[in-house]
């Protein structure tokens, strides 16, 4: 009788432990993708496609393919994506505020 | 019941290719995918190590760009470790476009110097000092410089101009500033060369070649830059000394012939000759070896000794000949043609010869130095049958006798 009931609380939580592994992976990428969408919108906010290019393309390519990879359940890799992209909108919005990129020059300097 | 299996030739050569097949085939099939995938690998490493040559350049000209080839690189990358071959593949044909469009669009001098100033705050002029630090935050500048230009690129001595311009006068260890910043000058031309290096008052031709006249205490263009001259014969000497018209032989050695108001070469540049090409007058007499040739006759009247006025230009010229050269002692002689008696006309040539020598001592001429000597009809030069011959045979000559 006890083996019995050893046996079943066994199962259990092998079931558990499976569903609860099968489920975090994407609930945890899927708030980090919003996290780093949300700061891409920022970053867009403050003009950063055209006051930060550099960074504002990083954060969105990365961004692009966090979600690929979320979409080919490579959780852990679209985690590790998303939180880049994060980062690096956050730096584009920072730019475009404090020191904006001046665009190419078209001369030479002269005076 | 029995039954015996037949081989046919055609089941057997089946067996044989789906075996070959098998043993040749999938060696190939696998080695082809090892090797495109090293292969790829190669080729994203390429693409990065491209990126980073030129990430300075193209952070400034082409950002877009170059973060789409970083990005897609290193999708690329991870892809191949996990083995998806054709998500690799794509991502570094996405990573190899973007960095070549990066590289072109940044190939412009204007980006190749620039740094990257990924974190730097407050660098308006992106020479990576911020602007604190920047004594020209609006210029792009060296340190060594506190962040402008560099002020006296010529080393000279005197500022560039835009060190005044943006106010910095006294900042730098220079003064003034300079009218030729690429040309190292003197402080007292204004940080440039000696506008006038013969002091004629005439500015040497880089002068008005550098947009520089009316900077200096000189005017217009010297066509003779290392000779003193004149305003007025555009910094050169006289061109003419003689002012006949004929240029002076020092007008065609300098190869200014044309810039002034004279034509052709002067042989004689200090005596005037207007109508003479050569720039010389005609010589009514010329010293010879052996005697003063006169390019002219002496003119006497009919059967008289008296030298006629018109000949005293030349009698001029043979004293002047005869005064320049003071050692040469000289026998006139009187010829006359064969028309009359030999005793008169003897006496003719005799008498005009001596006339000669009279008026040459009238003119100063020592009466020591000369001899006067009649020989008549004796000594033709030309026939005494025609008019012209006789006309030269009636004549004076001047010997010398002693040097």
């Amino acid at each position: 009788m006890r083996l019995k009931r050893l046996i079943t609380l066994l199962f259990l939580l092998t079931v558990v432990s499976l569903i609860t592994s099968a489920c975090v992976g994407p609930v945890w990428s899927t708030a980090d993708i919003m996290r780093a969408q949300s700061a891409l919108d920022e970053a867009n906010q403050a003009n950063a496609t055209e006051l930060a290019p550099y960074e504002y393309t990083r954060a969105e390519e990365m961004l692009r393919k966090a979600r690929e990879l979320w979409g080919y359940s490579q959780f852990g890799t679209a985690l590790d994506y998303a939180g880049q992209a994060k980062d690096m909108a956050e730096r584009a919005r920072r730019k475009a505020q404090s020191d904006p990129w001046k665009g190419p020059p078209t001369t030479a300097v002269s005076f | 019941m029995h039954t015996t299996r037949t081989f046919r030739p055609s089941s057997r050569l089946a067996h044989l290719a789906t075996a070959a097949l098998i043993v040749g085939g999938l060696p190939l099939l696998l080695s082809t995918g090892c090797v495109s995938g090293s292969k790829l690998r190669v080729q994203a490493e390429q693409i990065q190590q491209q990126v980073t040559d030129m990430r300075p350049r193209a952070y400034r000209c082409a950002p877009r760009e170059l973060a789409l080839a970083e990005a897609h690189a290193t999708f690329g990358l991870w892809e191949l470790s996990q083995g998806n071959g054709r998500r690799a593949e794509s991502h570094i044909k996405f990573a190899g476009d973007f960095a070549e469009m990066a590289d072109l669009q940044s190939r412009a001098p204007a980006c190749q110097d620039v740094q990257v100033v990924v974190a730097t705050e407050g660098d308006r002029d992106g020479d990576t000092i911020p602007d604190s630090q920047d004594a020209c935050p609006d210029i792009p500048g060296l340190p060594a410089f506190e962040g402008c230009p560099d002020p006296d690129r010529d080393k000279d001595g005197v500022c560039d101009p835009w060190v005044a311009d943006v106010g910095l006068m006294g900042k730098f260890p220079c003064q003034d500033v300079d009218l030729c910043p690429d040309v190292p000058g003197e402080l007292a031309f204004k940080g440039c060369q000696d506008p006038d290096r013969d002091s004629d008052g005439v500015c040497d031709p880089w002068v008005a070649e550098a947009g520089l006249l009316g900077k200096f205490a000189c005017q217009e263009t010297d066509l003779c830059p290392d000779i003193p001259g004149e305003l007025r014969f555009k910094g050169c000497p006289n061109p003419d000394t003689d002012g006949d018209k004929v240029c002076d032989p020092w007008v065609a050695e300098a190869g200014l012939l044309g810039n002034f108001d004279c034509t052709g070469i002067d042989l004689c540049p200090e005596e005037p000759a207007p109508d003479r090409a050569d720039g010389c007058p005609v010589r009514l007499v010329v010293v010879k070896e052996d005697r003063i040739e006169l390019n002219e006759q002496v003119f006497f009247a009919t059967n008289k000794t008296k030298v006629l006025s018109q000949s005293e230009p030349l009698l001029d010229e043979i004293a002047a000949v005869l005064n320049a050269n003071p050692n040469i002692h000289v026998r006139i002689e009187g010829h006359t043609d064969s028309t009359g008696s030999k005793r008169h006309n003897t006496k003719l040539s005799q008498g005009r010869a001596n006339s000669v020598m009279s008026e040459l001592v009238a003119r100063g001429i020592a009466k020591g130095r000369m001899t006067a000597k009649g020989y008549g009809p004796d000594r033709p030069i030309d026939t005494n049958e025609t008019p012209e011959g006789r006309a030269n045979n009636r004549r004076v000559e001047i010997h010398i006798t002693k040097k």
